[in-house]
């Protein structure tokens, strides 16, 4: 169940959610008829609650399968096997954007498509709307989800800092029966959740921000800006009098998981937005990253230097458009 | 497993293997080779095709997912032999060279102008974004494509 920003990250998959794997060198031969994934089973649930059965009934034998584009890569990499895919992809229940209690909706399915254009994310979840639009090209934009982006935990999942810097509420529903999880509460490490065997993520629920809030996702990629993700910072900003009521800042790819820095956001409680306190935000963002040596994404001094400037152009971005009043009700 | 769906106004029905793709059914079923296979994990456009109308990569499709959808591939964009205004555009600019790009640049460019029949330069340049040239052709690319968008409008 995938979407995102990091095909490459194949060779370094972390098979302890449960899934086979092979030795490397064993599969994933490219030649002229191209890799060829071992052979599976495809079951088409018609419901939530039948897919949850299926995965139960299946275990670690079975994935998920939403948009595929980690997944698909991955299987033909050789890096996973599984017996069974679920298929997610066409379940309506799971697909939709929508207010509710002034605040929104989002089906995990919705594409970054949808997700980048709709209306219902121009206004104070821009930010999200502006992490899926950065999620590489079109052709993978059309495929990927947010909720594979999300239940994936790849560290440099794109819309997992917009998502922390909204708090996020997600409804994972199971053999057991639903429970809701902050986000903050979600990943727990590379590519591991809170999710359990034969949970699934159903609703992702953004609460309502209140009037003059404003968000805004900022990222280094290696070209333009789009695609691979060096270094993420989500921001939102809820102003009240021209001051800061409440901060959110978070950053992705800068430690094992996606997470906000608390540091940064007591910093601006009660101040009036200004660029003295966006830096010193950034130089906490800084010190609070610990990036993974070796990424081929980006060192983690070059990192280190990154976060500063994409923070304080985050909280810029954000000051901005909350001052503008473009908070409210979705 | 027996899937139907139509392939460039065609409905085919056949059986697929659960693990083959799109791009697989498509060239090696159906004979359809002018879809690329290319870098076969999502980074090179080459296998680009339309389902339902948007881009998408083909390779990373899974054959199973696109029972009962559309798609079109660059043998069905040319109609009753007569090339597409895209087409006549890229030929005209000659924004092709080795041609391996060409139908994935052709049929991302179709769904933007359907999306969006004016589209800046820059918009032009990103919705390809996903599609490498190798030959360097990007410049008559994009002047191809914005040269097929004022053509369509003036089309009747």
């Amino acid at each position: 169940m995938l979407a995102g920003a990091a095909r490459r990250r194949a060779g370094r998959f972390d098979p302890s959610n449960g899934c086979e794997t092979m030795p490397q060198d064993s599969r994933g031969q490219r030649g002229t008829g191209g890799a060829k994934v071992r052979p599976f089973d495809y079951l088409i649930p018609d419901s939530v609650d039948e897919a949850i059965a299926m995965r139960l009934e299946h275990g670690d034998r079975s994935r998920f399968i939403a948009g595929g584009t980690e997944l698909v890569v991955l299987m033909k990499a050789g890096k996973l096997q599984v017996d069974y895919l679920i298929e997610l992809s066409r379940l309506a229940a799971l697909r939709f954007l929508r207010p509710a209690d002034g605040g929104l909706c989002i089906g995990p399915l919705a594409i970054h498509a949808e997700i980048e254009r709709s209306p219902l994310l121009q206004g104070p979840w821009l930010a999200l709307a502006e992490a899926s639009a950065s999620i590489r090209e079109q052709q993978v934009k059309n495929l990927g989800t947010v909720g594979g982006n999300i239940a994936f935990a790849v560290p440099s999942a794109d819309t997992a800092p917009p998502l922390l810097a909204f708090d996020a509420l997600l409804r994972l529903r199971g053999p057991a029966g639903e429970r809701t999880v902050p986000i903050s509460e979600f990943f727990i490490a590379p590519y591991r959740t809170t999710l359990g065997p034969a949970e699934m993520l159903v609703e992702i629920r953004l609460p309502e921000t209140g009037t003059h809030f404003g968000s805004a996702f900022c990222k280094l990629g290696r070209h333009h800006n789009l695609g691979l993700s060096v270094a993420t910072v989500a921001a939102s900003l809820k102003l009240e009098a021209g001051e800061i009521v409440q901060a959110r800042v978070a950053m992705g790819v800068a430690a094992p998981t996606p997470r906000r820095v608390l540091e940064a956001e007591s910093l601006l409680l009660g101040q009036k937005p200004n660029p003295a306190a966006f830096r010193e935000a950034g130089r906490l963002v800084a010190r609070a990253a610990a990036p993974r040596a070796g990424s081929i994404r980006g060192s983690p001094e070059y990192k280190r230097e990154v976060l500063p400037a994409l923070t304080e152009r985050a909280l810029g971005l954000a000051a901005m458009r909350a001052a503008r009043g473009e908070g409210g009700r979705a | 497993m027996r899937i139907s769906f139509t392939v460039n106004g065609r409905l085919r029905e056949l059986d697929v293997r659960p693990e083959s793709t799109l791009l697989e059914v498509l060239r090696e079923e159906l004979g359809l080779t002018g879809t690329k296979h290319g870098c076969d994990s999502g980074e090179c456009g080459a296998c680009t095709v339309l389902l339902d109308g948007e881009p998408v990569n083909s390779c990373l499709t899974l054959a199973p997912a696109v029972r009962d959808r559309e798609v079109l591939t660059i043998e069905g964009l040319a109609e009753d032999g007569r090339l597409h205004p895209l087409q006549q555009a890229f030929v005209d600019h000659g924004a092709l060279q080795c041609g391996f790009c060409a139908s994935g640049m052709l049929l991302t460019a179709k769904a933007l102008l359907d999306r969006n029949p004016s589209p800046t330069r820059s918009e032009v340049r990103r919705w390809l974004a996903g599609t490498l040239c190798r030959c360097s052709g990007y410049v008559q690319i994009v002047d191809a494509v914005m040269d097929a968008a004022n053509r369509l409008k003036e089309a009747p």
